[in-house]
């Protein structure tokens, strides 16, 4: 039999605190054996979502974020800010990482092959540089960043389709050490929407059969269409209650390991299952 | 007397920030706080670092920070990457 990939297309655009809630819900689900190795495609409406290791006050401007009606949010992944609105697909790939001898490399090298497939399908041609940025035509259309923990392998990241540049230029303080380096003076210059590159529309369904497909390859799985499990939206209440929708996890660059309740409950959660 | 210095390093992929608090009479960090957008496995290596400095001497920064990230993996960055921006940081502080 295939290997199976599971897809969920869950997502909460209005509320990007259960949405990163649910993506460490998931990751979870899947690091302990409930789910089968899992594909989420969703969207965010209006969000910043900076990395684990990031302080939100260097990153965003929180005024103008705040009139703005932009939310920010942590994720539980490393790397850098990116902004989220409807004009971005997330990609999101949980796999049982307690067999893999190489993480990073595995994460980087071969899960990462699922966004360039699913690009190439769509008539781009991607390349991956420094790592883990996705560049098309010389500018960046997707940034990846995986992460190991609770048993699974897990990479995620988003696709500009036709997001909003300009609000995205005001809400993100551009990298100032990076940029002098480069000599670009703005964010906004780096990266560019694939539908500019393109220069056609893209659409949401057309995205996420490219995505399913790209990673159908890349796994060499055969996809199927799921819901959450009751223990998935269990958790990710849980997450979305005592963390993701807290200023202590948002804004203040804590470890996992301040929510030693949240912890106690989801492994009691997850034990129970 | 405390001082507090701040520094900034850029890494082949991602940015390191480094603040420090360090007592300028005994030449000892108080402090330590590394934020940025690098990539570090295991991520909570972080924590640990920022702990073992914390009391260090700064003369001591360079292999308090090589040992706490001995086990850990950095990806696009290297141990003397967090070294320079922490070094720097002491530098600011007003400590030589």
């Amino acid at each position: 039999m295939a290997r199976l990939l599971r897809v969920l297309l869950f997502e909460t655009p209005h509320d990007p605190y259960m949405n990163l809630a649910f993506e460490e819900a998931f990751a979870r689900a899947r690091g302990a054996g409930l789910v089968d190795d899992t594909l989420r495609i969703w969207r965010n409406d209006r969000a910043v979502i900076i990395g684990y290791f990031q302080e939100a006050e260097g990153e965003v401007d929180m005024e103008e974020a705040s009139k703005l009606g932009v939310k920010v949010v942590r994720r539980f992944s490393g790397g850098g800010a990116v902004y989220h609105d409807l004009g971005n697909v997330n990609y999101a790939l949980a796999v049982d990482g307690r067999a893999v001898p190489d993480p990073i490399g595995y994460a980087y090298t071969d899960l990462i092959r699922g966004v360039l497939g699913a690009l190439r399908l769509l008539g781009c041609e991607p390349r991956v540089e420094n790592v883990n940025d996705i560049v098309v035509g010389g500018r960046k259309v997707s940034g990846t960043a995986a992460s190991f923990r609770w048993g699974a392998c897990f990479i995620h990241g988003t696709l500009l389709l036709s997001v909003d540049l300009a609000t995205l230029s005001r809400v993100l303080k551009p990298p100032k050490e990076k940029l002098l380096a480069k000599g670009v003076s703005e964010v906004k210059y780096r990266v560019a929407n694939l539908s500019e590159l393109l220069g056609r529309g893209l659409g949401y369904r057309e995205v996420v059969e490219a995505l399913v497909r790209g990673f159908e390859e890349a796994l060499g799985a055969e996809a199927y269409f799921d819901m959450p499990s009751s223990e998935e939206l269990s958790a990710a209440r849980l997450l979305y209650e005592q963390k993701y929708s807290s200023p202590q996890w948002n804004l203040n660059r804590v470890p996992h390991s301040v929510f030693q309740k949240l912890e106690g409950e989801l492994s009691s959660l997850f034990s129970r299952a | 007397m405390l001082a507090v210095g701040s520094a900034v390093k850029r890494a082949q992929k991602g940015v390191i920030k480094a603040r420090l608090t360090v007592d300028t009479e005994t030449l000892r960090i108080v402090e330590a706080r590394i934020t940025g957008d690098f990539f570090l496995y295991p991520e909570d290596a972080l924590w640990k670092l920022e702990e073992s400095l914390r009391g260090a001497a700064v003369a001591e920064v360079a292999d308090r920070v090589r040992d706490a990230l001995k086990e850990a993996k950095l990806v696009g960055s290297t141990a003397e990457d967090f070294i320079e921006a922490l070094m720097e940081a002491v530098e600011k502080a007003g400590v030589r």
